[in-house]
C-alpha cells in the first residue's frame, strides 16, 4: 500500500492506493479561506496546510482500513508549487517514512496529473496525448511510457490557461477562484459575441494566453462600465470560449503531428465542461477522470509513486522541494 | 524517559537525544552569516544520526519534543510537521517547547553569575523586529538539571514579559522595565545590541554559546510539560498574515 | 545602499509591439549586474512578462519564460542566474515569512519583482535599482517608461 501527500498549492490531500492502482482512501482538505483574498496566499496556505495534514492523513488511513505499519511505500510532491507549503507535505513524508524505515518516492506534480490517468480498472492504452491544464501549468505531452519522463511537446509560453481564467474573472469583477465562477457566468451568455484571440494565426503546439487577456481588457474599456455588467455573461462566454478553442486547436495540432490516437485530460481546467465537449468532438477517445482526480489530489501522485525510483532509507531524509524549473529528485 | 527533541525556529538546526540520567547529546547545524537555514535538508538527517549513535529503535523513544518558536515561518513548520508526523507514525507523545524558554534556561549553565536576577531572551524577527520573553531567574531553577524537579508544579515558570514582539523602541522600553541585573541572551541580542546595552542591560560577547537555542534544553523542558492532543502542538507565529488582519478591519 | 550612477534606457519610451517591449527588456538587462532588481509595475495584460522576455533572452536565457504568478518566482540557470518574481498574490509582503523571496533576491542572482507593492521590504533582500512602468497606448501599442530608484 502507498500513503500519498500533497499539497503543493492550497488543498491539502493525502490518499492510499494499492500498487495496482486501487484508490483505497483519496481525503482533500480545501482550504476555501484563499476565496476571500484573491488568490492563494502562501504563507496563510502553508498555515491551513500544517493545521490540516494531521487530521487528513488519519482519516485517509482510517478510510482505506490501514494503519501506518500496513504501509510499503511514502510517496509526496515535492514540486513544482509553492515551497512553504509544499514543505508541510515533505517534512511530514520523510518523518512517517523515516519513522518506520518505509522508502520514500518524490513525485513531480505535473507526472502526478498524467498518471491520474494510470487509476481506475481500465487505464488508458499507451501511447496518448496529455493535455494538463491548471492554475500554474499548461502542457501537452506525449505519455509513452508510465515514468516521469514524458516528452513535453507543447507548453505555455507565458500564463497558464487556468490563470487566464482566473484574471480574466478578476477583470469581470467576479471572485477566486476564476474558472468555476466565470464557467457558470458563461452559461448565460453567447460566446459568439466577441471576436477574442484564441491564438490561431501562432503555428505550433505552444500556448499563449497573454494577448488575450489584453483583448479583454480593451474590450471591457471601449464597452464602458454600464455596457460592460450589461453583457458580463457575453464577454464571459467568448472569453471562455477562447481558451476552450486555444487548447482544442492544439491538441488537435498534436495529435495530427505524432499520429497519437488518445487524448487524456487533466489539471483543474479539465474540470470545464465547455472544455470536456469540446474534446470529445476532436474525434479520438478521450479519457477524462473524475473531477477529483482533475484538480488537485494525492491518489494521483500515489499513482505516479508506482512509477518512480523509490528513494530507500535513509536517502531521502535530505531530501529537498523545488518551486519550479527543472524536475530536481537528487539529494542537495 | 528517553526523550528526543529538536528545534528549527532560530537559523539553526539543533537535535538533542536524551537517555536515563546520561547528559543529552546534541548535534546542530549552524549555518554561517548569509549562508541560507537549512532545516529541511539537516533534521531529519541529524535524528537519525543520533538515534543510531545512541542506539535507539523508534519503539524506545518515551517523548517527542520540539521547540514551536517563536521564530522563522517556515522553519517552525519544517519542525512541528515533522514532530507530529513522526508521534503520530510512532505514537510517541509529543510536548511543544517555547524555543525562547529553552533559551533562557542557558542563562543556568552559567552557573551563579554575580548580580544576575532576570534572564531576557531575544530573537531576530526580521524586519527590524524581535521576539521577546523574561523570566526571573529563581524561577527557572526548577528546570535546570541540578534543581529540584520534586518540589515543583508540572508546567511552564511564569514568564516575567510574556513572549511578544518588539521593535528597538519596545525593546529598549523592556530592557529598561527588567532592571540592569539582567542577562540578555539570543542571536536577536546580539543583532540589538546597541539597543539593549544603552538600556542597561547586559549582553554576552556575539560567539558566546549563551546566544544559541540549543535543543538539549528542550530535552529538560520535555519532562515538565504534559503532552496532549498532538494538533495543539502548534507553532507560535505571534505575527498574524497581514491579509487576515486587513480583511477583519 | 549604493545606487548606480547610470542605467542604460531611462527615461520614456514608446513601443508599437511585444518584440519592440521585448527588445527594450534587453537593453536594460545589458545594463546589469548580480544583485540588482528591477521593480516592473502596470495592470493586467499591459506586457511586464514580455519586456521581462526580453531581458532574460539577453540575458542567456532560452527557456520559455512564462508567468510566474503560481509558484511566485521563477529561477533561470543562466550566468548569471536570472529570478522572476511576482508579487501578484502577496498583497503585504511583511505578513510574509521572508524565507518567500530567498531563492530569487539573492546577491548571485539579477531580479525582476512584477507587482512590487511594498517596496521597502524588498529593500532588504536587493539592490532595486529601476522602476519600469508599463501603460496601454492602444493595441499593441504601449508607454514603457524606466527610472532609477
Amino acid at each position: 500500500m502507498i500513503l500519498a501527500i500533497e499539497t503543493s498549492c492550497d488543498d491539502t490531500c493525502a490518499a492510499v492506493v494499492t500498487e495496482g492502482g486501487e484508490i483505497l482512501a483519496n481525503v482533500i482538505s480545501s482550504q476555501g479561506v484563499h476565496d476571500r483574498f484573491g488568490g492563494v496566499v502562501p504563507e496563510i496556505a502553508s498555515r491551513h496546510h500544517l493545521e490540516g495534514i494531521g487530521s487528513v492523513l488519519d482519516d485517509a488511513l482510517t478510510r482505506a482500513g490501514a494503519s501506518f505499519e500496513d504501509l510499503d511505500l511514502v510517496a509526496v510532491t515535492c514540486g513544482p508549487g509553492l515551497v512553504a507549503a509544499l514543505l508541510v507535505g515533505v517534512a511530514s513524508a520523510k518523518a512517517i517514512a523515516a519513522a518506520h524505515r518505509l522508502p520514500l518516492a518524490p513525485v513531480d506534480h505535473l507526472h502526478g496529473h498524467v498518471a491520474a490517468t494510470f487509476l481506475g480498472p481500465v487505464p488508458l492504452e499507451l501511447p496518448f496525448l496529455s493535455l494538463i491544464a491548471s492554475g500554474g501549468h499548461t502542457l501537452l505531452a506525449r505519455v509513452s511510457d508510465r515514468g516521469p519522463e514524458f516528452e513535453v511537446i507543447g507548453q505555455t509560453l507565458d500564463d497558464a490557461a487556468g490563470e487566464a481564467f482566473d484574471k480574466g474573472a478578476r477583470l469581470l469583477g467576479l471572485g477566486y477562484p476564476g474558472g468555476a465562477a466565470l464557467e457558470r457566468l458563461a452559461l448565460d451568455g453567447d460566446p459568439e459575441a466577441f471576436a477574442f484571440p484564441a491564438g490561431r494565426g501562432m503555428p505550433g503546439l505552444d500556448f499563449s494566453f497573454a494577448g488575450l487577456k489584453t483583448a479583454l481588457l480593451y474590450r471591457i474599456r471601449d464597452l464602458g462600465e454600464g455596457e460592460t455588467t450589461r453583457r458580463r455573461a457575453d464577454l464571459a462566454a467568448s472569453y471562455q470560449r477562447a481558451i476552450v478553442e486555444a487548447l482544442a486547436l492544439r491538441a488537435t495540432r498534436a495529435l495530427e503531428q505524432t499520429g497519437l490516437e488518445r487524448l487524456a485530460i487533466g489539471g483543474g481546467v479539465a474540470a470545464n465542461g465547455v472544455l470536456r465537449s469540446r474534446l470529445r468532438e476532436l474525434g479520438v477517445p478521450l479519457e477524462v477522470p473524475p473531477m477529483e482526480l482533475c484538480t488537485d489530489n494525492a491518489a494521483m501522485i500515489g499513482s505516479a509513486a508506482r512509477f518512480v525510483e523509490p528513494l530507500s532509507y535513509p536517502e531521502y531524509l535530505d531530501l529537498d522541494v523545488y518551486a519550479s524549473g527543472e524536475r530536481r529528485f537528487v539529494r542537495t | 524517559m528517553t526523550i528526543l527533541a529538536f528545534d528549527t525556529a532560530t537559523r539553526a538546526t539543533t537535535v538533542a537525544l536524551s537517555t536515563g540520567s546520561a547528559e543529552p547529546v546534541e548535534r546542530r547545524d549552524d549555518p554561517a552569516r548569509g549562508e541560507r537555514p537549512r532545516h529541511t535538508t539537516r533534521l531529519m538527517p541529524m535524528i537519525a544520526e543520533l538515534l543510531e549513535l545512541g542506539g535507539v529503535a523508534w519503539e524506545e523513544v518515551d517523548r517527542l519534543a520540539v521547540g514551536v518558536g517563536p521564530g522563522t515561518f517556515t522553519g517552525l513548520r519544517v519542525g512541528v510537521a515533522s514532530a507530529r508526523a513522526l508521534a503520530q507514525a510512532r505514537g510517541i507523545p509529543l510536548v511543544g517547547v517555547p524555543t525562547l524558554q529553552s533559551l533562557a534556561v542557558n542563562a543556568l549553565a552559567c552557573g551563579d553569575r554575580a548580580g544576575t536576577d532576570v534572564v531576557l531572551t531575544v530573537l531576530d524577527a526580521r524586519r527590524g523586529e524581535a521576539f521577546v520573553a523574561a523570566w526571573r531567574v529563581s524561577d527557572l531553577r526548577g528546570t535546570s538539571p541540578g534543581g529540584s524537579l520534586s518540589g515543583r508544579p508540572a508546567g511552564a515558570p511564569q514568564a516575567l514579559v510574556g513572549a511578544t514582539v518588539a521593535g528597538p523602541h519596545a525593546l529598549s522600553e523592556i530592557a529598561r522595565r527588567v532592571g540592569p541585573s539582567t542577562l540578555t541572551i539570543g542571536e536577536g541580542a546580539v543583532e540589538f545590541r546597541e539597543v539593549l546595552e544603552p538600556s542597561g542591560v547586559s549582553v554576552p560577547e556575539d560567539d558566546s554559546e549563551l546566544h544559541r537555542v540549543t535543543a538539549i534544553n528542550h530535552c529538560r523542558l520535555a519532562r515538565q510539560i504534559p503532552d496532549g492532543d498532538l494538533a495543539e502542538v502548534r507553532p507560535a507565529y505571534l505575527r498574524r498574515p497581514d491579509a487576515e488582519i486587513a480583511l477583519d478591519k | 545602499m549604493p545606487s548606480r550612477s547610470q542605467i542604460g534606457p531611462l527615461g520614456r519610451h514608446r513601443t508599437a509591439s511585444p518584440s519592440q517591449t521585448e527588445a527594450l527588456g534587453s537593453r536594460l538587462a545589458l545594463e546589469l549586474s548580480p544583485g540588482d532588481a528591477v521593480l516592473l509595475e502596470g495592470e493586467i495584460g499591459t506586457g511586464k512578462t514580455t519586456f521581462v522576455r526580453g531581458a532574460c533572452r539577453a540575458l542567456g536565457v532560452t527557456t520559455p519564460v512564462t508567468s510566474p504568478t503560481f509558484t511566485i518566482g521563477q529561477r533561470y540557470p543562466s550566468s548569471p542566474p536570472v529570478a522572476h518574481v511576482d508579487l501578484f498574490r502577496v498583497e503585504d509582503l511583511d505578513a510574509e515569512d521572508p524565507e518567500l523571496l530567498a531563492d530569487y533576491l539573492r546577491p548571485d542572482t539579477i531580479a525582476f519583482v512584477e507587482w512590487p507593492r511594498n517596496i521597502d521590504a524588498l529593500r532588504s533582500y536587493a539592490l532595486l535599482v529601476a522602476r519600469v512602468s508599463i501603460a496601454h497606448a492602444g493595441g499593441d501599442r504601449r508607454i514603457v517608461s524606466i527610472e532609477e530608484i
